[in-house]
């Protein structure tokens, strides 16, 4: 049936047409103080059909997948892309693929859907019980989810694509109250795979490492402004990577005009350490896929080497419009969204200094730990992340607690201004990405010292 | 477009349903039944690089047996009894709370200005017709403004709710929004943006190209500001109701309040705020972006004051909730996520209202300004810490405000507070409120405020 569609659509009078069905499966859980707050079983199925006529792209998506939805469809993302020449630029020219037949399903080792939910259940109990002996704890909520995802993608070129993986994904969210000063602390455990996840990291005692950060989160003061040197550790200079350097690579911004790094190919805009990736086949990491969403084969993608810029994150379209090789970066929410450029796990290499060298020398410096989230502006350069933790650094030693501490950098000045690379690479904790769509990325990273970080408290 | 999915028809699927899940076995039932179609077109560049469209329909189901609730989705009408089997299956696991879902007969009243037929009938290629007037409208403004970003996208959602204990309502709704990013590469990299959201179509797609790129025009040449320090800032309504959206918004549910969460646990009857201060949450604004007959399980709307005259007055239940809590529904049941038959209802926000004294139009504002900024875009508000209010965001584009008046556009600082503190320090409001759809829908003027933190 879907061929039809993809025919009927060429026989309409596009060029190229792909389709994705997506069927996807979900259970959540998640447990308030207790009390069971949610507990969904779903299942849901779709499909997006995109077609390119005389240069134009056209999209239509339906949530039933019948012969009806898809014969309106086809006419409907005909008249889209006729509707988008009105005002299109330049043809759209889609870089050339391998037409791909193949079928992968990644198979979690421990299938979570033998795991009955009582048990699924059992787990996020234990992580309230570890939460709870934390001394100041006010409130808890601890959360479950494993999405099945299976995506077949056809094109009219020929690909036919099957692939399917899970995702699995813990979440305890503490709020401690304390004389006045209340702070929270979350910890995620997930990845692609099954109940082996929980297996190789366990989320209670995730959870208990938690409740040591909560107690001191709660003793914490507030953060000095202003510029000083920062070390931020592998959980965050993942995120400090993909929000300080990763969305200005992504190819459609840069050909949007809105990226920093426009024009920059081969420019060395970081230190020689600066080695920075990003690949979706690391296996088990929560922003992990064998394809992506138009057919390419997910590979490791070096953006920067030794501080050179060697590549963008490129779709088809961008590639084949910068006359760049196709890398595997498109993705789509789901079957309702069109594929965007996008990150998978970001990373920067590690270097060489040890955890002593890391501090040493600096005089007065903050210690930032974890991610609250960031956000970027990538015409003007600009980023900001939220610290989970925070130190002070006193004369190379790590002393008081902060809380509520944000950095803040420019692109440009920030990648020179990196000094030292801790030698221990390790993968952050899982996350998601918003661009207008949300998928599931990860970081990861070793530590970094950053010289003239902006840093300010709440 | 495409035809209007009829309220009444989707009315009988939600009551078919019931009855079909009471049939099973359950002692109280509910389904919400949601149905929505949209067109967006998208401008990369100058140029529409896409028109999209996207149809979905879906049934949540809603269930309780022996005091215990449970709730499954389909997006597949055929698979009512199978969903219906799954929640009735998860209320083993359900704690035992005594919970109904709301009763019925209370009336519903029409709020104008929800539904535009000229909406329904929008045809694509206007959309993309207005794109285009988009792109035209920001070059007039200077001949390197691009907009990078940005379009129009529209559409209509039909949603009805019908439940065991009397419930049933349906209603039909269209929305229209109008967006663009704009990088004006001159002297220096500057941008601006603009985006307005309506449920009639009454969008001038142009002037959204023509404010955006008026921003990015009044942002050339930044310098650094030079010195920080504390002083008052005077925020654009989309920039506060962002960092509002991650402070104030989630303060104000009932169960955050009554866990101890929310920083205004606690605290009803005292001055939360300047004593001109009045925030509420209004479901019932003619035309208002996120306002209905009734809230998402069918409990009829109304307005509910949060703080008067700088005093706190109250918070937002939904009925499970308040069932929890010994208390009434405020009719603050809202679905997330999309047309929301994928989530079960949790309390939160309508329309947040924020009104604080007007001292004219923005320059009778800036006007009694000694020494501050004004702010068109808050980055991190997302890192704001709920419980505390204690925040630290970036701007971009700070303009610095001497003696009453502007003198310049400085580069991107910290600004560092706290919002509980801030909103004791409010001075004043300039110009007209306007819906700020960021999360949740604030309609607020541009406010300033003192009590802000600014680090160069």
């Amino acid at each position: 049936m879907l061929d039809e569609w993809l025919e009927s659509a060429i026989k309409g009078g596009a060029e190229y047409a792909d389709l994705r069905a997506v069927t996807v499966e979900h259970t959540t859980l998640e447990l308030k103080d207790g009390e069971l707050k949610e507990a969904v079983e779903g299942q849901e199925s779709g499909f997006g059909l995109r077609v390119l006529v005389d240069g134009s792209w056209g999209f239509s998506s339906a949530n039933s997948i019948s012969k009806e939805a898809g014969t309106a469809a086809v006419a409907t993302a005909l008249a889209l892309a006729r509707a988008t020449a009105a005002r299109a630029g330049e043809a759209v020219t889609l870089a050339e693929v391998p037409v791909v037949e193949d079928t992968v399903i990644w198979v979690p080792r421990k299938e979570p859907k033998d795991v009955a939910i009582e048990d699924k259940l059992e787990m996020l109990r234990e992580m309230e019980a570890m939460a709870r002996t934390a001394e100041h704890l006010a409130t808890v909520t601890t959360f479950y989810s494993e999405g099945h995802r299976r995506i077949e993608l056809l094109t009219s070129e020929g690909i036919r694509l099957v692939h399917g993986l899970t995702r699995v994904l813990t979440v305890a969210n503490m709020t401690g109250r304390k004389e006045g000063v209340v702070s929270s602390f979350r910890s995620r455990v997930g990845g692609v795979g099954g109940w082996e996840v929980f297996e190789n990291k366990d989320p209670v005692a995730e959870t208990e490492r938690g409740v040591v950060s909560l107690e001191t989160l709660l003793d914490a003061g507030r953060a000095p402004s202003g510029r000083m040197t920062a070390v931020i550790d592998p959980d965050l200079s993942g995120v400090f990577v993909h929000e300080a350097f990763g969305h200005a690579s992504e190819a459609d911004l840069v050909m949007a005009g809105e990226s920093i790094l426009e024009g920059r190919i081969g420019e060395k805009l970081g230190v020689d350490d600066v080695t920075i990736f990003d690949d979706p086949t690391m296996p088990g990491a929560f922003g992990s896929f064998p394809y992506d969403d138009e057919g390419v084969k997910g590979a490791r993608k070096v953006l920067m080497q030794n501080g050179v810029l060697t590549s963008f994150l490129h779709s088809r379209e961008t590639a084949g419009r910068m006359g760049d090789e196709p890398n595997g970066a498109a993705r789509s929410q789901d079957y309702g969204s069109r594929p965007l450029v996008r990150m998978s796990n970001t990373c920067l290499e590690a270097g060489d200094l040890s955890q002593e060298e890391m501090f040493e020398g600096i005089s007065e410096g903050i210690y930032l730990k974890g991610t609250r989230g960031g956000q970027v502006d990538v015409a003007k350069g600009t980023f900001q992340f939220g610290a989970q933790e925070a130190f002070l650094i006193e004369n190379g030693q790590i002393t008081s607690p902060l809380r509520d501490v944000a950095l803040m950098g420019t692109i440009l000045e920030t990648l020179h201004n990196i000094d030292g690379l801790g030698k221990e690479f390790m993968l952050a904790s899982p996350g998601f990405c918003g661009k207008g769509q949300t998928v599931p990325v990860c970081d990861g990273g070793p530590h970094i010292r950053l010289r003239d970080a902006v840093v300010g408290g709440g | 477009m495409t035809d209007i999915v009829d309220p009444q028809a989707l009315l009988s699927q939600a009551e078919d349903a019931v009855l079909r899940l009471m049939g099973l076995g359950a002692d109280c039932a509910e389904a919400y039944v949601a149905s929505s179609s949209s067109v967006s077109v998208d401008v990369e560049k100058d140029v529409v690089t896409y028109t999209t469209s996207d149809s979905e329909e879906g049934v949540g189901l809603r269930v309780v047996r022996d005091g215990r609730l449970g709730f499954a989705y389909t997006s597949d009408p055929s698979k009512i009894t199978e969903a219906g089997r799954n929640a009735l299956d998860l209320t083993r696991l359900a704690p035992i709370t005594g919970y109904i879902f709301p009763v019925g007969g209370e009336p519903y009243a029409e709020i104008p200005g929800l539904d535009d037929p000229a909406l329904v009938a929008m045809e694509p290629e206007e959309a993309v017709e207005m794109s285009g007037e988009l792109v035209e409208a920001a070059r007039e403004v200077h001949p390197d403004a691009s907009v990078a970003g940005g379009g129009v996208g529209f559409g209509q959602g039909t949603i009805a709710v019908a439940n065991s204990e009397g419930v049933s309502v349906a209603s039909h709704g269209t929305s229209i929004s109008v967006g663009a990013y704009v990088v004006l590469r001159d002297a220096t990299v500057s941008t601006g943006f603009e985006s307005f959201s309506s449920r009639a179509k009454d969008i001038d797609a142009r002037a959204v190209g023509r404010a955006a790129a008026q921003m990015a025009l009044e942002g050339q040449g930044a310098k650094a500001l030079e010195k920080g320090g504390e002083m008052t800032v005077i925020f654009r309504p989309t920039a506060l109701a962002e960092l509002l959206d991650h402070t104030l918004v989630p303060s104000v549910i009932g169960d955050a309040a009554q866990r101890g969460e929310s920083a205004f646990t606690g605290r009803e009857g005292q001055q939360v705020a300047a004593p001109d201060v009045t925030v509420l949450d209004d479901p019932t604004i003619p035309g208002g972006l996120s306002s209905g007959r009734s809230d998402d399980e069918g409990v009829s709307s109304r307005p509910n004051i949060l703080i008067d005259g700088g005093v706190l007055d109250g918070f937002l239940y939904d009925s499970f909730t308040a069932n929890q809590y010994g208390l009434q529904s405020t009719g603050n049941a809202v679905r997330g996520g999309g047309s929301g038959w994928k989530t079960q209802p949790e309390a939160g926000v309508s329309n947040i209202v924020v009104q604080v004294p007007s001292r004219g139009n923005l320059d009778d504002l800036i006007a009694e300004v000694d020494r501050g900024l004004l702010i068109h875009d808050v980055m991190g508000a997302h890192t704001a810490n709920m419980s505390t209010l204690d925040f630290s965001i970036n701007t971009t584009m700070p303009f610095e405000v001497r003696k009453g008046e502007i003198v310049g556009v400085r580069d991107p600082l910290m600004l560092g507070g706290n919002l509980g503190d801030a909103l004791q320090k409010v001075l004043g409001a300039g110009g007209r409120p306007r819906q700020c759809p960021s999360g949740a829908n604030v309609v607020l003027p541009w406010i300033a405020m003192d009590g802000v933190t600014v680090t160069i």
